[in-house]
C-alpha cells in the first residue's frame, strides 16, 4: 500500500478543519466574545457595581459538606412549601421560574467536579416544573432535572420547592420560593406590590446576594469549645425503603404560641426545643431508665445573618446543641426549660458563633485539605459526618420564624411550611415556620413510631392551643 | 375536618385513624387528600445490577475450569472473563448517573482499547508480544480516532457542551499519541492508522488552543481551583 490514502486521508481532514473554521469561527468568536465579557453580564442580568463576576462559584464551607456524604439514604434535601388560595397552574408555575433565572444567579447552577473540590457552574437549560410525588425529599436525580439542584413542584394549591442544601440554607430557599409566588401570582394578573419585601426580576442583582459570607466574615480567632457529649438516639423500626418518610405537620395560631412560650419567659424555639426534648424524654423513658444513658441533644440551626450583617442567598447558618441529660428520674418539662433557655443564652452568642465560624472554615483553609484530592475528601468528609455529624444529635430543630410577606400577598398565601430531611442516622427532624400568622411544626421521620410526636401536639392542645393535624399516612401504605 | 378525642386534635387528611395515636377516628368524607398517594418505586436497575454481579463470578470460575481441564487448547479463557468483566464494567459505567457523559466516553474508549488488546494477545496459542498487530496497529488508533471525532461533532454543537467536554477531549487527544508512540517503538506494523490518529489529536488540540484558548484557561482555573 503507498502512501496515497494517507495524503487522501489528511486532505479530507483539512477540509474538515477549514470547513469547521469557516462555519463555526462566528460562533466560537461569540464563545470568546462572551466568555471576555462575562465580567459583568451574568446570566444576561446586571450586577450590582459591574464588578468581574465569573460564571461559576467555589462552594461555601457549609455546602462542602453535603455533596460527599449525600446518597440514597440521606438526600440532603430539604422542602419549603408555600399553600396557596386556589389551585396551581403549572405552565404559569413554570414561566415564573423561569423569569427568575436572571434574579437568582446562585440557584440555577450545576454541580461540578474540579480535581480538589466541587464548584458551581452555571446552568443554561431550562428548569423544570414537576407534579409532586409520594416522595418527599427524596435525591435529586439531576439527569432527569435538566442538572439543577432544586425541584418545584406543584400540588392541589401548593407549591413546594425542594432544595439540595448545598445551593442554599433555609433563608435562601424561602426567599426564593417568595420570589416564585410573587412572580406566579404576578403572571396572573393580579396586582401586587413587593413593599420590597420579596426579590423581583426588576431588582439588579446585589452582589451581596452571591456572595460567600464564610470566607468574607472570617477571621483566625478562634475560642476554644466545649466538649458536646454523644447523643442519645431514638431507635424503632425503619420504613422498609430508603424513599420512605414520613410526614406529621400541626398549625397553630402563631400569636396564641407565642403567648405561651412568654408565659415561660421563654421565645418560641426556646419552647419548642424544650418541648422536643421533653417528648422523646416521655415518649421513650421507659427504655431509658434501665441503664445509664446519653443527653437528649437537638441540633439547632442559627441563621448567622443576624449577626453579621449578610444579604447572601447562599448558605450562612451554623448550629449548636442544647443538650438534656435525661438520667434525673421524674424531670419536669419547665426543668427542662430552664437547662434549654440556659444553653441557648450560653451558644447564641456573637463571639461563640464567630469562633465557630473560623474553626469551620480554618478546617477548609488547611494546606493539607486543599491538596487533597476530591475523592479523598469525600472520603473523609463522610467519615467526619459520620463520626461529628450524627452521633451528636438526637434530632435537628429548625425554626426559620416569622416571613415577612408583603400585605398584597397575604390574600393569596394561606400558610408556608419546612421540611427537613431525615435518614437513618438521625430519624427525626422538626421544621418550623410562621407565616401568616400560622405556625406550622413538621416533623419527618424514617421510623414508624409516632410517639415524639403524639406526646409533643398532645402537650400543645392540653396547654389550650387549637393544633390542627396534616400527615401523608405514610404508615398506612407499608 | 376530623376530630381525635384522645389527642383533641383536628385532622385536615383524608383518614380513619389518628396519625398521632393511631386510633380509629369517624372518616370525613369530604376531607381532603393532603398528600399524593404512595406508590413502591420500581428499582428494576439495582435488580438487574445485582443479578448480573451475582453470576459475573460464576461464568468466569466457569470459563477458568472448562480452558483448565477440558478444552485446553490455548489461552481463550483469558478473553472470556476479560469479556464477561467488560461488559459488567459497561453496565456500571453506562447506567450510573453519578459519571458524566465525557468520562463515560473516555472509559469506554479505554475499556474497549483493553479488551481488543486482550482479545488480539490471547487469540492464539504463541502469547508473543508480535502478535499484538490488528489491535495496536488498526483496531485502538482507528477507535480513539472515532472517539475523538464523536466528541468533536458534540462539542461544536453547543458553547455549553464545549466548555464540558473541553478538558477530557484535550485528554482523549493526548491518549490518541499513545498508538503512534508505540509503533516508533517497532512493536507492530503499519503505521497509517496510528499516523492519521495522531495527526487528528494534533490538529484537534491546536484548533482547541487557537480558538478556545480562553474556555481553557477559564476550565482550568474550574477544575483545579484550591
Amino acid at each position: 500500500m503507498g502512501l496515497t490514502p494517507v495524503f487522501q486521508l489528511i486532505s479530507i481532514m483539512f477540509y474538515i478543519i477549514i470547513y469547521k473554521l469557516s462555519n463555526s469561527s462566528h460562533k466560537l468568536l461569540n464563545l470568546v466574545y462572551n466568555t471576555r465579557f462575562f465580567c459583568y453580564n451574568i446570566n444576561g442580568c446586571e450586577l450590582m457595581n459591574d464588578r468581574k463576576q465569573e460564571n461559576w462559584y467555589k462552594l461555601d464551607n457549609a455546602a462542602k459538606i453535603y455533596p460527599a456524604i449525600i446518597g440514597k439514604k440521606d438526600s440532603g434535601v430539604f422542602r419549603v412549601s408555600a399553600n396557596l388560595n386556589n389551585f396551581i397552574i403549572p405552565d404559569i408555575l413554570g414561566q415564573a421560574l423561569i423569569d427568575l433565572k436572571h434574579r437568582f444567579p446562585s440557584m440555577y447552577v450545576k454541580l461540578k467536579k474540579g480535581l480538589f473540590w466541587y464548584y458551581f457552574e452555571k446552568n443554561e437549560r431550562i428548569p423544570i416544573v414537576k407534579k409532586e410525588t409520594p416522595y418527599i425529599n427524596e435525591l435529586i436525580d439531576v439527569s432527569k432535572n435538566n442538572n439543577y439542584l432544586f425541584t418545584l413542584f406543584y400540588y392541589n394549591n401548593r407549591i413546594s420547592l425542594e432544595c439540595f442544601h448545598s445551593l442554599c440554607d433555609g433563608y435562601g430557599a424561602i426567599e426564593f420560593l417568595k420570589a416564585i409566588v410573587f412572580r406566579y401570582l404576578e403572571l396572573l394578573g393580579n396586582k401586587i406590590n413587593s413593599e420590597d419585601k420579596v426579590l423581583t426580576i426588576n431588582q439588579k442583582v446585589m452582589e451581596e446576594e452571591i456572595e460567600d459570607s464564610f470566607k468574607k466574615n472570617f477571621t483566625s480567632k478562634v475560642i476554644k469549645h466545649n466538649k458536646v457529649d454523644k447523643a442519645y438516639h431514638i431507635r424503632d423500626i425503619h420504613f422498609p425503603h430508603y424513599y420512605n418518610t414520613g410526614i406529621i405537620s400541626g398549625k397553630i395560631n402563631t400569636n396564641k404560641l407565642l403567648f405561651l412560650a412568654r408565659k415561660s419567659n421563654a421565645t418560641i424555639t426556646e419552647y419548642l426545643a424544650a418541648l422536643l426534648t421533653y417528648s422523646v424524654y416521655e415518649s421513650y423513658r421507659n427504655d431509658n431508665f434501665k441503664k445509664k444513658v446519653k443527653p437528649i441533644n437537638i441540633s439547632i440551626p442559627v441563621n448567622m445573618r443576624r449577626f453579621f450583617n449578610s444579604k447572601t442567598l447562599r448558605n450562612f447558618s451554623l448550629f449548636f446543641y442544647t443538650s438534656v441529660d435525661i438520667n434525673k428520674r421524674n424531670l419536669k418539662f419547665n426543668d427542662i426549660l430552664n437547662k434549654v433557655k440556659k444553653n441557648f443564652k450560653k451558644e447564641i452568642d456573637k463571639d461563640k458563633l464567630q469562633s465557630n465560624l473560623n474553626s469551620n472554615v480554618g478546617a477548609e483553609k488547611n494546606f493539607f485539605m486543599k491538596i487533597t484530592p476530591l475523592f479523598l475528601k469525600n472520603i473523609l468528609l463522610r467519615i467526619a459526618s459520620n463520626i461529628l455529624g450524627n452521633s451528636l444529635s438526637t434530632m435537628t430543630l429548625s425554626n426559620l420564624g416569622n416571613i415577612d410577606i408583603p400585605k398584597s400577598m397575604k390574600n393569596y398565601i394561606k400558610d408556608m411550611k419546612i421540611i427537613l430531611g431525615s435518614n437513618y442516622s438521625q430519624t427525626n427532624s422538626v421544621g418550623v415556620i410562621s407565616c401568616n400568622e400560622i405556625t406550622t411544626i413538621s416533623f419527618s421521620r424514617t421510623i414508624f413510631d409516632t410517639c415524639i410526636e403524639q406526646t409533643f401536639f398532645r402537650f400543645l392542645a392540653k396547654e389550650g392551643l387549637s393544633v390542627e393535624i396534616e400527615s401523608n399516612m405514610i404508615e398506612n401504605y407499608l | 375536618m376530623e376530630y381525635c378525642d384522645r389527642c383533641k386534635i383536628n385532622i385536615n387528611t383524608k383518614t380513619n385513624i389518628c396519625p398521632l395515636c393511631h386510633n380509629r377516628i369517624k372518616i370525613d368524607k369530604d376531607a381532603k387528600i393532603t398528600y399524593p398517594l404512595y406508590e413502591p418505586l420500581k428499582d428494576k436497575y439495582t435488580k438487574t445490577a445485582i443479578i448480573i454481579s451475582s453470576i459475573a463470578p460464576f461464568l468466569i470460575v466457569l470459563a477458568l475450569v472448562l480452558n483448565l481441564f477440558v478444552i485446553k487448547s490455548s489461552y481463550w479463557s483469558v478473553i472470556a472473563i476479560a469479556g464477561i468483566i467488560y461488559f459488567w464494567l459497561l453496565g456500571l459505567l453506562t447506567f450510573n448517573k453519578r459519571i458524566n457523559m465525557p468520562v463515560k466516553l473516555i472509559a469506554h474508549a479505554i475499556t474497549i482499547s483493553l479488551i481488543l488488546l486482550i482479545i488480539n494477545m490471547f487469540a492464539s496459542n504463541e502469547l508473543v508480544i508480535k502478535n499484538i498487530t490488528w489491535a495496536i496497529s488498526y483496531a485502538i488508533p482507528l477507535l480513539i480516532f472515532t472517539f475523538i471525532a464523536f466528541i468533536n461533532f458534540i462539542m461544536f454543537n453547543t458553547k455549553q457542551k464545549l466548555r464540558d467536554f473541553l478538558l477530557y477531549q484535550l485528554v482523549l487527544c493526548l491518549l490518541g499519541f499513545i498508538p503512534l508512540v508505540i509503533l516508533i517503538w517497532g512493536i507492530a506494523k503499519p503505521l497509517y492508522p496510528s499516523i492519521l490518529t495522531a495527526f487528528y489529536s494534533y490538529s484537534t488540540i491546536l484548533y482547541l488552543i487557537v480558538f478556545s484558548k480562553s474556555i481553557i484557561k477559564e476550565e482550568f482555573k474550574k477544575r483545579f481551583h484550591i
